[in-house]
């Protein structure tokens, strides 16, 4: 008998899930042309369905008789209030400012790191330092060989000739700090460029933000 | 019958054509012309555009004139939706003052859509982000008016109904509304749109930004587990006055 009744029970949920979703449907006149004389035919056989109907038919209408609350206060808008919430042309103006010297900003950031105002003329550099050191190289002299009869320098020393005075040694150029730096920008311009940009966005930023438009917390007529 | 023959000035007769059978024509009816709520309608809808425009343009009376025709609306349904008037009445005024700073973005079609748009996103936003405030929910002011005796309930009823009427349609009006309360969010808000608010299936889908099978299936599930609920509520109410 339970398991008749189960069944039964299993039935029934079969049969609800199949014609109540079209009932709802029904009620409005959105049934297709196929489906609403399928419904209606069995509706026709099928009392419980027909109940639900009705049932469903009371449960639109009770919703549709709530009557509508009166509203506790108007809600139109001040022209001072108006003023906070609309966005004056100042404010558009700070805004596009702002953005334009960002935008500028990052470009030129982008191209200085990038090397596209990169410095190419290095060798000058190692040449000022080798020529300064030849300079202090010609002034010398290497010391003297001493003889080991009675002292005095000896005439046959290679480093005396005149030929070697005249013609010093070619010196190898030495690597210096300067030259460890390999990419130096020779466009100082750019700096200056750079920190009027970043003034300028900063400036049109906080212009910007002070002329933000504002909801009041709450409009009270 | 006489046969009268006619003559010309020729004296030659005149054979007159024979009568013509006109075919049975079906003149055009008035049905598929628009009746005169329908009229009235496309009139006010007309009104409300040249407003929006205007009020695009900047000009702020004219905002308030739409501000006029649908903030009862947007009320009701804020109230609907989150079921307490102080919460009703913050919803329906950040809506207007979103719909202010927004009318920029309103590209046309259905503005009354547009505002609703607003309104159903400003509940769920604060249904997300609720703090239990006082209640001032339908049943603690149904109990309130009770005991004032039924004076100032807020509803727009017209002061000449039959008192028991009037207690009895309150008493229908508390039990829907609470069924209400205890659907969940999604079905709530397509069963006020269409049944509280009468939005067609088309505008509750600008409204939603659902597709017209979510609305159907929603609307249906809705219906059916609020019948459910004014059932059990009903059964309940009578076994507790049972002696």
């Amino acid at each position: 008998m339970d398991e008749l009744k189960l069944v039964a029970e299993t039935d029934e949920d079969r049969h609800q899930a199949e014609w109540l979703p079209w009932l709802s449907l029904y009620l409005d006149n959105r049934l297709s042309a196929v489906s609403q004389p399928k419904l209606e035919g069995h509706l026709s056989e099928c009392a419980a369905c027909q109940e639900e109907l009705v049932a469903l038919r009371q449960t639109v209408q009770a919703l549709q008789a709530i009557p509508a609350l009166k509203i506790p206060r108007s809600f139109t808008i001040s022209a001072a209030q108006a003023r906070t919430l609309r966005p004056r042309p100042l404010y558009r103006a700070a805004q596009f400012a702002a953005a334009a010297a960002a935008a500028f900003l990052i470009i030129s950031f982008g191209l200085d790191f990038g090397g596209f105002f990169a410095d190419t003329a290095i060798a000058p550099v190692q040449a000022v330092v080798s020529q300064t050191e030849e300079t202090t190289l010609v002034g010398t002299r290497p010391p003297a060989p001493t003889c080991p009869n009675n002292g005095l320098a000896c005439a046959q020393s290679a480093a005396l000739t005149p030929q070697a005075i005249a013609t010093p040694e070619p010196v190898t150029p030495v690597a210096t700090p300067l030259a460890v730096i390999t990419k130096v920008s020779n466009f100082e311009g750019i700096r200056l460029v750079e920190l009027a940009l970043v003034g300028l966005t900063l400036a049109a930023g906080a212009c910007a933000f002070a002329l933000r438009p504002r909801a009041p917390n709450r409009l009270r007529s | 019958m006489q046969v009268i023959k006619l003559f010309n000035q020729k004296k030659t007769p005149i054979v007159l054509p024979e009568p013509l059978t006109l075919p049975e024509v079906e003149f055009p009816t008035d049905a598929g012309a628009a009746g005169p709520a329908e009229v009235e309608a496309n009139v006010e809808i007309a009104r409300q555009e040249k407003l929006v425009q205007s009020a695009q343009q900047g000009d702020l009376a004219a905002f308030n004139e739409l501000v006029i025709c649908y903030q009862q609306r947007v009320y009701n349904l804020s109230y609907r939706l989150l079921d307490d008037r102080e919460a009703a009445a913050d919803a329906a005024q950040d809506t207007f003052i979103h719909a202010y700073r927004a009318l920029g973005q309103y590209r046309g079609g259905s503005f009354k859509s547009w505002l609703l748009r607003i309104a159903t996103n400003l509940c769920y936003d604060q249904l997300r982000a609720k703090v239990r405030r006082p209640s001032t929910s339908l049943e603690a002011i149904l109990e309130e008016a009770e005991e004032s005796g039924g004076v100032a309930l807020g509803y727009m009823e017209d002061s000449g109904s039959d008192p028991q009427d009037h207690a009895m349609r309150h008493e229908m009006v508390r039990e829907v509304g609470l069924a209400l309360q205890q659907l969940p969010y999604e079905q709530r808000l397509i069963v006020v749109l269409s049944d509280v608010q009468g939005l067609s299936y088309e505008e509750i889908v600008e409204v939603t930004n659902c597709s017209l099978g979510t609305v159907k299936s929603r609307l249906s599930r809705g219906r059916l587990k609020l019948r459910e609920h004014l059932q059990k509520n009903r059964e309940l109410s009578a076994e507790d006055m049972r002696p």
